[in-house]
Protein backbone atom coordinates (compact mmCIF):
# COMPACT_ATOMS: atom_id res chain seq x y z
CA UNK A 1 0.00 0.00 0.00
CA UNK A 2 1.90 3.55 -1.15
CA UNK A 3 0.04 7.19 -0.48
CA UNK A 4 2.46 8.40 -3.22
CA UNK A 5 0.27 8.44 -6.42
CA UNK A 6 -2.30 10.25 -4.30
CA UNK A 7 0.18 13.27 -3.46
CA UNK A 8 0.86 13.46 -6.86
CA UNK A 9 -2.71 13.69 -7.44
CA UNK A 10 -3.52 16.11 -4.97
CA UNK A 11 -0.03 18.43 -5.78
CA UNK A 12 -1.37 18.68 -9.23
CA UNK A 13 -4.55 20.12 -8.61
CA UNK A 14 -5.55 23.67 -8.94
CA UNK A 15 -6.82 25.73 -6.55
CA UNK A 16 -8.18 29.34 -6.15
CA UNK A 17 -5.35 30.13 -4.09
CA UNK A 18 -2.52 28.56 -6.71
CA UNK A 19 -3.58 30.86 -9.40
CA UNK A 20 -1.23 33.20 -10.10
CA UNK A 21 -1.37 36.90 -8.64
CA UNK A 22 -2.74 38.70 -11.75
CA UNK A 23 -5.19 36.52 -11.98
CA UNK A 24 -6.21 36.81 -8.32
CA UNK A 25 -6.35 41.24 -8.97
CA UNK A 26 -8.59 40.29 -12.15
CA UNK A 27 -10.85 38.31 -10.09
CA UNK A 28 -11.00 40.58 -7.27
CA UNK A 29 -11.58 43.37 -9.71
CA UNK A 30 -14.97 41.89 -11.14
CA UNK A 31 -16.43 41.69 -7.32
CA UNK A 32 -19.42 43.53 -7.41
CA UNK A 33 -18.54 45.60 -4.34
CA UNK A 34 -15.89 46.47 -1.80
CA UNK A 35 -18.37 44.03 0.93
CA UNK A 36 -17.11 41.07 -1.34
CA UNK A 37 -13.44 42.30 -1.42
CA UNK A 38 -13.32 42.35 2.00
CA UNK A 39 -14.65 39.14 2.53
CA UNK A 40 -12.37 37.38 -0.21
CA UNK A 41 -9.48 38.76 1.48
CA UNK A 42 -10.16 37.87 4.84
CA UNK A 43 -10.47 34.18 4.08
CA UNK A 44 -6.77 33.34 3.77
CA UNK A 45 -3.39 34.84 3.96
CA UNK A 46 -2.71 34.71 0.52
CA UNK A 47 -5.90 36.35 -0.59
CA UNK A 48 -5.15 38.77 2.01
CA UNK A 49 -1.19 39.98 0.65
CA UNK A 50 -3.07 39.97 -2.87
CA UNK A 51 -5.78 42.74 -1.57
CA UNK A 52 -3.05 44.22 0.40
CA UNK A 53 0.07 44.21 -2.09
CA UNK A 54 -2.55 46.09 -5.26
CA UNK A 55 -5.35 47.45 -3.48
CA UNK A 56 -4.98 50.46 -5.66
CA UNK A 57 -5.69 48.54 -8.77
CA UNK A 58 -8.52 46.26 -7.11
CA UNK A 59 -10.11 49.56 -6.03
CA UNK A 60 -9.70 50.63 -9.91
CA UNK A 61 -12.04 47.48 -10.96
CA UNK A 62 -14.28 47.70 -8.16
CA UNK A 63 -14.81 51.31 -7.55
CA UNK A 64 -16.86 52.27 -10.80
CA UNK A 65 -19.58 50.19 -9.30
CA UNK A 66 -19.55 50.62 -5.58
CA UNK A 67 -18.45 53.87 -5.18
CA UNK A 68 -21.38 56.28 -6.11
CA UNK A 69 -19.76 59.84 -7.61
CA UNK A 70 -16.51 58.23 -7.41
CA UNK A 71 -14.30 61.27 -8.49
CA UNK A 72 -15.84 63.88 -6.32
CA UNK A 73 -15.87 61.26 -3.34
CA UNK A 74 -11.85 61.03 -4.26
CA UNK A 75 -11.75 64.81 -4.07
CA UNK A 76 -13.39 65.02 -0.46
CA UNK A 77 -11.50 61.91 0.98
CA UNK A 78 -8.00 64.62 -0.32
CA UNK A 79 -9.93 67.38 1.75
CA UNK A 80 -10.32 64.29 4.51
CA UNK A 81 -6.95 64.04 4.42
CA UNK A 82 -6.68 61.10 2.49
CA UNK A 83 -3.99 61.37 -0.66
CA UNK A 84 -4.32 63.55 -3.41
CA UNK A 85 -6.42 62.53 -6.30
CA UNK A 86 -4.62 60.25 -9.01
CA UNK A 87 -2.02 58.80 -6.35
CA UNK A 88 -2.34 55.65 -5.42
CA UNK A 89 -4.68 54.46 -2.43
CA UNK A 90 -3.79 51.98 0.79
CA UNK A 91 -6.08 49.34 1.81
CA UNK A 92 -6.10 51.70 4.62
CA UNK A 93 -7.48 54.44 2.49
CA UNK A 94 -10.17 51.99 0.60
CA UNK A 95 -11.41 51.33 3.83
CA UNK A 96 -11.87 55.17 4.58
CA UNK A 97 -13.30 55.43 1.40
CA UNK A 98 -16.00 53.05 1.67
CA UNK A 99 -17.24 54.15 4.83
CA UNK A 100 -17.57 57.40 3.52
CA UNK A 101 -19.85 55.59 0.75
CA UNK A 102 -21.68 53.48 3.46
CA UNK A 103 -22.18 57.32 5.62
CA UNK A 104 -23.87 58.58 3.12
CA UNK A 105 -26.13 55.88 1.88
CA UNK A 106 -27.31 55.77 5.43
CA UNK A 107 -27.76 59.31 4.64
CA UNK A 108 -29.50 58.97 1.82
CA UNK A 109 -31.73 55.99 2.96
CA UNK A 110 -32.77 58.02 5.86
CA UNK A 111 -33.74 60.81 3.56
CA UNK A 112 -35.67 58.30 1.70
CA UNK A 113 -37.68 57.02 4.85
CA UNK A 114 -38.21 60.68 6.10
CA UNK A 115 -38.48 62.83 3.10
CA UNK A 116 -39.14 60.76 -0.39
CA UNK A 117 -42.21 59.26 0.91
CA UNK A 118 -44.05 62.44 1.80
CA UNK A 119 -43.22 63.90 -1.61
CA UNK A 120 -45.74 64.62 -4.49
CA UNK A 121 -45.84 65.54 -8.12
CA UNK A 122 -47.80 68.08 -9.44
CA UNK A 123 -50.17 65.88 -10.73
CA UNK A 124 -50.50 64.38 -7.66
CA UNK A 125 -49.15 60.72 -7.44
CA UNK A 126 -46.64 59.80 -4.79
CA UNK A 127 -43.22 60.00 -5.43
CA UNK A 128 -41.71 56.12 -5.43
CA UNK A 129 -40.52 55.42 -2.02
CA UNK A 130 -36.82 55.59 -3.45
CA UNK A 131 -34.85 57.95 -5.31
CA UNK A 132 -34.36 57.38 -9.05
CA UNK A 133 -30.83 56.86 -10.32
CA UNK A 134 -30.49 60.25 -11.10
CA UNK A 135 -31.89 61.94 -7.84
CA UNK A 136 -29.09 59.31 -5.92
CA UNK A 137 -26.69 61.05 -8.02
CA UNK A 138 -27.84 64.23 -6.94
CA UNK A 139 -27.77 63.42 -3.38
CA UNK A 140 -24.62 61.92 -3.32
CA UNK A 141 -23.06 64.78 -4.86
CA UNK A 142 -24.91 67.45 -2.98
CA UNK A 143 -24.15 65.63 0.20
CA UNK A 144 -19.80 65.44 -0.88
CA UNK A 145 -20.08 69.13 -1.41
CA UNK A 146 -21.70 69.80 1.70
CA UNK A 147 -19.17 67.79 3.67
CA UNK A 148 -16.39 69.49 2.13
CA UNK A 149 -17.32 72.37 3.13
CA UNK A 150 -18.39 71.37 6.08
CA UNK A 151 -14.89 70.33 6.74
CA UNK A 152 -13.43 73.03 5.56
CA UNK A 153 -12.05 76.59 7.22
CA UNK A 154 -14.97 79.26 6.35
CA UNK A 155 -12.25 81.50 4.99
CA UNK A 156 -11.92 78.83 2.37
CA UNK A 157 -15.65 78.72 1.58
CA UNK A 158 -15.94 81.55 -1.16
CA UNK A 159 -13.43 79.75 -3.58
CA UNK A 160 -14.66 76.79 -3.15
CA UNK A 161 -18.30 77.94 -3.29
CA UNK A 162 -17.42 79.95 -6.66
CA UNK A 163 -16.07 77.09 -8.63
CA UNK A 164 -19.45 75.39 -8.82
CA UNK A 165 -22.18 75.52 -11.08
CA UNK A 166 -25.20 77.55 -10.55
CA UNK A 167 -27.23 74.18 -10.33
CA UNK A 168 -25.60 72.37 -8.23
CA UNK A 169 -25.27 75.61 -5.53
CA UNK A 170 -29.06 75.17 -5.54
CA UNK A 171 -28.90 71.43 -4.93
CA UNK A 172 -26.42 72.42 -2.13
CA UNK A 173 -28.50 75.25 -0.67
CA UNK A 174 -31.39 72.23 -0.30
CA UNK A 175 -28.87 70.00 1.11
CA UNK A 176 -27.72 72.52 3.76
CA UNK A 177 -31.16 71.78 5.58
CA UNK A 178 -30.34 68.14 5.88
CA UNK A 179 -30.79 67.86 9.74
CA UNK A 180 -28.81 64.69 10.68
CA UNK A 181 -24.92 65.14 11.43
CA UNK A 182 -23.22 65.55 8.14
CA UNK A 183 -20.60 62.71 8.15
CA UNK A 184 -21.49 62.48 11.79
CA UNK A 185 -19.20 64.96 12.74
CA UNK A 186 -21.10 67.39 13.22
CA UNK A 187 -22.87 68.49 16.26
CA UNK A 188 -26.21 69.16 16.47
CA UNK A 189 -27.56 70.91 18.84
CA UNK A 190 -30.76 69.12 21.18
CA UNK A 191 -34.54 70.89 20.41
CA UNK A 192 -34.32 73.69 22.75
CA UNK A 193 -37.87 72.21 23.97
CA UNK A 194 -39.50 69.04 23.12
CA UNK A 195 -43.33 69.50 22.55
CA UNK A 196 -44.93 66.14 23.36
CA UNK A 197 -46.87 66.44 20.18
CA UNK A 198 -43.96 67.71 18.21
CA UNK A 199 -42.84 65.39 15.10
CA UNK A 200 -40.03 62.79 16.28
CA UNK A 201 -38.44 62.43 12.84
CA UNK A 202 -34.63 63.98 13.02
CA UNK A 203 -35.49 65.82 10.04
CA UNK A 204 -38.42 67.92 11.47
CA UNK A 205 -35.61 69.36 14.19
CA UNK A 206 -34.80 73.12 12.98
CA UNK A 207 -31.52 73.21 14.84
CA UNK A 208 -28.66 73.06 12.93
CA UNK A 209 -24.80 74.15 13.83
CA UNK A 210 -24.23 77.76 14.00
CA UNK A 211 -21.34 76.50 11.14
CA UNK A 212 -24.02 75.32 9.25
CA UNK A 213 -26.26 78.68 9.59
CA UNK A 214 -23.56 80.63 8.47
CA UNK A 215 -22.58 78.04 5.02
CA UNK A 216 -26.41 78.53 4.24
CA UNK A 217 -25.51 81.96 3.88
CA UNK A 218 -22.58 81.71 2.22
CA UNK A 219 -23.90 79.25 -0.34
CA UNK A 220 -27.31 81.74 -1.26
CA UNK A 221 -24.90 84.93 -1.05
CA UNK A 222 -22.97 83.02 -3.92
CA UNK A 223 -26.03 82.09 -5.72
CA UNK A 224 -27.07 85.74 -6.25
CA UNK A 225 -23.46 86.29 -7.12
CA UNK A 226 -23.21 83.83 -9.92
CA UNK A 227 -26.70 84.64 -10.98
CA UNK A 228 -25.52 88.61 -11.18
CA UNK A 229 -22.00 87.24 -13.23
CA UNK A 230 -24.00 84.96 -15.26
CA UNK A 231 -26.77 87.39 -16.18
CA UNK A 232 -25.51 90.74 -15.32
CA UNK A 233 -28.45 91.87 -13.63
CA UNK A 234 -31.61 92.80 -14.39
CA UNK A 235 -32.54 95.32 -17.36
CA UNK A 236 -36.14 95.94 -18.90
CA UNK A 237 -35.37 93.85 -21.65
CA UNK A 238 -33.90 90.64 -19.68
CA UNK A 239 -35.63 90.72 -16.45
CA UNK A 240 -34.01 88.47 -13.83
CA UNK A 241 -36.56 86.91 -11.81
CA UNK A 242 -36.67 88.50 -8.18
CA UNK A 243 -37.19 85.44 -5.62
CA UNK A 244 -37.16 86.30 -1.67
CA UNK A 245 -33.69 85.48 -0.63
CA UNK A 246 -34.54 83.58 2.05
CA UNK A 247 -36.31 81.14 0.32
CA UNK A 248 -36.73 81.34 -3.89
CA UNK A 249 -38.71 78.45 -3.90
CA UNK A 250 -41.36 78.06 -1.23
CA UNK A 251 -44.15 78.20 -3.88
CA UNK A 252 -42.64 75.31 -6.04
CA UNK A 253 -41.88 72.96 -3.21
CA UNK A 254 -45.21 73.29 -2.04
CA UNK A 255 -46.86 72.43 -5.80
CA UNK A 256 -43.55 70.15 -6.57
CA UNK A 257 -41.88 68.84 -3.38
CA UNK A 258 -41.72 68.80 0.80
CA UNK A 259 -40.23 70.66 2.84
CA UNK A 260 -37.04 72.27 1.56
CA UNK A 261 -36.50 70.07 -1.22
CA UNK A 262 -37.88 70.89 -4.83
CA UNK A 263 -34.29 70.64 -7.09
CA UNK A 264 -33.47 67.31 -6.17
CA UNK A 265 -36.65 65.10 -8.12
CA UNK A 266 -36.72 64.01 -11.59
CA UNK A 267 -39.94 65.73 -12.03
CA UNK A 268 -38.84 69.10 -11.05
CA UNK A 269 -35.98 69.20 -13.95
CA UNK A 270 -38.05 71.24 -16.21
CA UNK A 271 -38.63 73.61 -14.05
CA UNK A 272 -35.09 73.32 -12.20
CA UNK A 273 -33.98 74.15 -15.72
CA UNK A 274 -35.52 77.55 -16.54
CA UNK A 275 -34.84 78.50 -13.13
CA UNK A 276 -31.20 78.29 -13.27
CA UNK A 277 -31.99 80.09 -17.12
CA UNK A 278 -33.42 82.64 -15.28
CA UNK A 279 -36.56 82.82 -17.66
CA UNK A 280 -40.46 82.58 -17.48
CA UNK A 281 -41.04 79.11 -17.79
CA UNK A 282 -44.15 79.80 -19.57
CA UNK A 283 -42.48 81.43 -22.63
CA UNK A 284 -38.72 80.28 -22.72
CA UNK A 285 -36.67 81.32 -25.57
CA UNK A 286 -33.85 79.41 -27.22
CA UNK A 287 -30.99 78.51 -25.08
CA UNK A 288 -27.84 80.08 -26.97
CA UNK A 289 -25.25 78.09 -26.73
CA UNK A 290 -23.05 80.57 -24.14
CA UNK A 291 -26.05 79.50 -21.54
CA UNK A 292 -26.16 75.83 -22.39
CA UNK A 293 -21.94 75.84 -21.67
CA UNK A 294 -22.46 78.00 -18.49
CA UNK A 295 -25.66 77.26 -17.37
CA UNK A 296 -27.51 73.89 -17.66
CA UNK A 297 -24.69 71.26 -19.36
CA UNK A 298 -21.81 71.53 -17.31
CA UNK A 299 -22.12 69.06 -14.83
CA UNK A 300 -20.08 66.53 -14.89
CA UNK A 301 -20.68 63.17 -16.85
CA UNK A 302 -21.38 61.13 -13.60
CA UNK A 303 -23.92 63.11 -12.73
CA UNK A 304 -27.03 61.99 -14.78
CA UNK B 1 -21.86 28.80 -57.06
CA UNK B 2 -19.92 30.36 -54.31
CA UNK B 3 -18.87 27.31 -52.43
CA UNK B 4 -16.37 26.05 -55.42
CA UNK B 5 -14.32 29.66 -55.24
CA UNK B 6 -14.96 29.58 -51.58
CA UNK B 7 -10.70 29.39 -50.32
CA UNK B 8 -9.89 26.16 -48.37
CA UNK B 9 -9.64 27.13 -44.77
CA UNK B 10 -6.21 27.29 -43.29
CA UNK B 11 -4.98 24.77 -40.44
CA UNK B 12 -2.51 24.75 -37.35
CA UNK B 13 -1.52 22.03 -35.08
CA UNK B 14 -0.71 22.61 -31.77
CA UNK B 15 0.71 19.47 -29.27
CA UNK B 16 -0.44 19.71 -25.71
CA UNK B 17 1.48 18.46 -22.83
CA UNK B 18 0.18 15.34 -22.58
CA UNK B 19 1.45 14.83 -26.35
CA UNK B 20 -1.78 15.16 -28.22
CA UNK B 21 -1.90 16.80 -31.58
CA UNK B 22 -5.28 19.28 -32.27
CA UNK B 23 -5.83 20.55 -35.70
CA UNK B 24 -7.62 24.03 -35.57
CA UNK B 25 -8.43 26.07 -38.44
CA UNK B 26 -6.19 29.38 -38.20
CA UNK B 27 -8.61 31.98 -37.50
CA UNK B 28 -9.55 30.03 -34.43
CA UNK B 29 -6.72 28.99 -32.75
CA UNK B 30 -5.04 33.38 -33.85
CA UNK B 31 -8.14 34.45 -30.83
CA UNK B 32 -5.00 33.75 -28.62
CA UNK B 33 -2.76 36.30 -28.97
CA UNK B 34 0.15 33.54 -27.75
CA UNK B 35 -0.21 32.18 -30.94
CA UNK B 36 -0.95 34.94 -32.96
CA UNK B 37 2.66 36.18 -32.19
CA UNK B 38 4.41 33.10 -32.42
CA UNK B 39 3.01 32.43 -36.00
CA UNK B 40 4.45 36.06 -36.47
CA UNK B 41 7.94 35.12 -35.27
CA UNK B 42 8.48 31.69 -37.02
CA UNK B 43 7.04 33.34 -40.40
CA UNK B 44 4.52 31.95 -42.69
CA UNK B 45 7.16 29.42 -44.07
CA UNK B 46 7.59 27.42 -40.92
CA UNK B 47 3.64 27.26 -40.26
CA UNK B 48 3.48 23.65 -40.89
CA UNK B 49 5.48 23.16 -37.86
CA UNK B 50 2.92 21.68 -34.49
CA UNK B 51 2.83 24.62 -31.93
CA UNK B 52 3.85 23.43 -29.00
CA UNK B 53 1.89 24.14 -25.95
CA UNK B 54 3.68 22.65 -22.98
CA UNK B 55 1.02 24.68 -20.04
CA UNK B 56 -1.75 22.94 -21.76
CA UNK B 57 -3.15 19.31 -22.00
CA UNK B 58 -5.90 18.38 -24.30
CA UNK B 59 -9.20 18.35 -22.57
CA UNK B 60 -8.62 22.20 -21.51
CA UNK B 61 -7.12 22.84 -25.08
CA UNK B 62 -10.62 21.33 -26.45
CA UNK B 63 -12.60 23.64 -24.37
CA UNK B 64 -10.36 26.54 -24.88
CA UNK B 65 -11.29 25.88 -28.84
CA UNK B 66 -14.73 25.27 -28.10
CA UNK B 67 -15.09 28.90 -26.48
CA UNK B 68 -12.58 30.64 -29.20
CA UNK B 69 -14.65 28.53 -32.23
CA UNK B 70 -18.19 30.23 -30.69
CA UNK B 71 -16.49 33.70 -30.23
CA UNK B 72 -14.19 33.75 -33.41
CA UNK B 73 -16.09 36.43 -35.09
CA UNK B 74 -15.62 38.79 -32.00
CA UNK B 75 -13.89 42.01 -32.64
CA UNK B 76 -10.57 42.04 -30.63
CA UNK B 77 -10.11 42.82 -26.82
CA UNK B 78 -9.26 46.45 -26.35
CA UNK B 79 -5.43 47.25 -25.12
CA UNK B 80 -4.76 47.70 -22.24
CA UNK B 81 -7.17 48.17 -18.57
CA UNK B 82 -8.81 51.59 -19.25
CA UNK B 83 -11.54 52.56 -17.68
CA UNK B 84 -14.19 52.19 -20.34
CA UNK B 85 -13.74 48.25 -19.84
CA UNK B 86 -13.90 48.22 -16.29
CA UNK B 87 -17.29 50.27 -16.46
CA UNK B 88 -19.00 47.70 -18.20
CA UNK B 89 -21.11 45.40 -16.77
CA UNK B 90 -20.00 41.82 -14.46
CA UNK B 91 -22.47 39.78 -16.41
CA UNK B 92 -22.07 36.70 -18.57
CA UNK B 93 -23.95 35.84 -21.51
CA UNK B 94 -25.95 33.25 -21.25
CA UNK B 95 -23.45 30.68 -23.82
CA UNK B 96 -21.07 31.99 -21.81
CA UNK B 97 -22.33 30.58 -18.60
CA UNK B 98 -23.54 27.17 -19.51
CA UNK B 99 -19.58 26.84 -21.26
CA UNK B 100 -18.16 28.04 -17.67
CA UNK B 101 -20.74 24.98 -15.81
CA UNK B 102 -17.70 22.94 -15.19
CA UNK B 103 -16.01 21.78 -12.12
CA UNK B 104 -14.15 24.00 -10.20
CA UNK B 105 -10.34 22.24 -11.02
CA UNK B 106 -11.59 22.78 -14.72
CA UNK B 107 -12.21 25.90 -14.04
CA UNK B 108 -9.17 26.74 -12.68
CA UNK B 109 -7.53 25.31 -15.72
CA UNK B 110 -9.36 27.17 -18.29
CA UNK B 111 -8.62 30.49 -16.53
CA UNK B 112 -4.76 29.31 -16.57
CA UNK B 113 -5.21 28.42 -20.33
CA UNK B 114 -6.38 31.66 -20.86
CA UNK B 115 -4.01 33.17 -19.03
CA UNK B 116 -1.29 31.44 -20.72
CA UNK B 117 -2.62 32.09 -23.83
CA UNK B 118 -3.79 35.23 -23.51
CA UNK B 119 -6.97 34.93 -24.82
CA UNK B 120 -8.27 38.19 -22.64
CA UNK B 121 -11.89 37.42 -23.40
CA UNK B 122 -12.19 33.77 -21.92
CA UNK B 123 -10.05 35.11 -18.88
CA UNK B 124 -12.40 37.46 -18.44
CA UNK B 125 -15.26 35.24 -18.61
CA UNK B 126 -13.53 32.83 -16.36
CA UNK B 127 -12.76 35.43 -13.55
CA UNK B 128 -16.39 36.68 -13.79
CA UNK B 129 -17.50 33.32 -13.24
CA UNK B 130 -15.84 32.98 -10.13
CA UNK B 131 -16.22 36.55 -8.79
CA UNK B 132 -20.15 35.53 -8.72
CA UNK B 133 -19.35 32.55 -6.73
CA UNK B 134 -17.91 34.78 -4.05
CA UNK B 135 -20.43 36.89 -4.68
CA UNK B 136 -22.99 37.91 -1.05
CA UNK B 137 -20.87 34.80 0.73
CA UNK B 138 -18.87 35.36 4.27
CA UNK B 139 -15.24 34.77 4.13
CA UNK B 140 -16.36 31.37 5.87
CA UNK B 141 -18.68 30.77 3.41
CA UNK B 142 -16.14 31.37 1.01
CA UNK B 143 -13.28 29.37 2.43
CA UNK B 144 -16.18 26.30 1.99
CA UNK B 145 -16.91 26.92 -1.16
CA UNK B 146 -12.92 27.07 -2.61
CA UNK B 147 -11.69 24.29 0.04
CA UNK B 148 -9.10 27.65 1.26
CA UNK B 149 -8.21 26.63 5.12
CA UNK B 150 -7.93 29.34 7.17
CA UNK B 151 -4.30 30.29 8.03
CA UNK B 152 -5.04 33.49 10.19
CA UNK B 153 -4.53 33.28 13.88
CA UNK B 154 -7.75 34.22 15.37
CA UNK B 155 -6.16 37.28 16.81
CA UNK B 156 -5.40 38.54 12.71
CA UNK B 157 -8.96 37.11 12.36
CA UNK B 158 -10.64 39.31 14.81
CA UNK B 159 -8.38 42.32 13.65
CA UNK B 160 -9.73 41.97 9.95
CA UNK B 161 -13.21 41.69 11.27
CA UNK B 162 -13.44 44.78 13.16
CA UNK B 163 -11.83 46.53 10.13
CA UNK B 164 -14.11 45.78 7.50
CA UNK B 165 -17.16 45.89 10.29
CA UNK B 166 -15.37 49.43 10.75
CA UNK B 167 -15.41 50.65 6.75
CA UNK B 168 -18.99 49.10 6.09
CA UNK B 169 -20.04 51.36 9.09
CA UNK B 170 -22.10 48.52 10.95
Amino acid sequence: MSTAPLQITVQNKVSLTSLPTEVLIKIFGFLPSFSEAFAFAASCRRLRCVWIGNTNQIYRGISPRSIPCERLARRFYAVQGGPTVGSPLSAQDVYKMVRNTNIVDKAMKMFEREIVSRVRNADGPKHPPHLSKPERQRFFRSYYHLWTHMRLDPTQWPSHLASLTLKQLYLLYEASHLTPSIGREEFIPPPAKALPDADPTPSSHTELSEKRRVLQTEIWRQIWDTVERIHGGSTPENPIHTHSPEYPWTEDVKTWGYRKWVCIWDHYQYQFKWMVLDRDPKKPPPISEREKEGLWSDSEDEEV
Amino acid sequence: MSAATEQPKQTLTVTTNDNVDIVVEREILERSVLIKNMIGDVGEEQIDTAIPLPNVNEPVMKKVIEWCEHHRKDPPAPEGDDSDSRKKSTDIDEWDQKFMQVDQEMLFEIILAANYLDIKGLLDVGCKTVANMIKGKSPDEIRKTFNIQNDFTPEEEDQIRRENEWAEDR
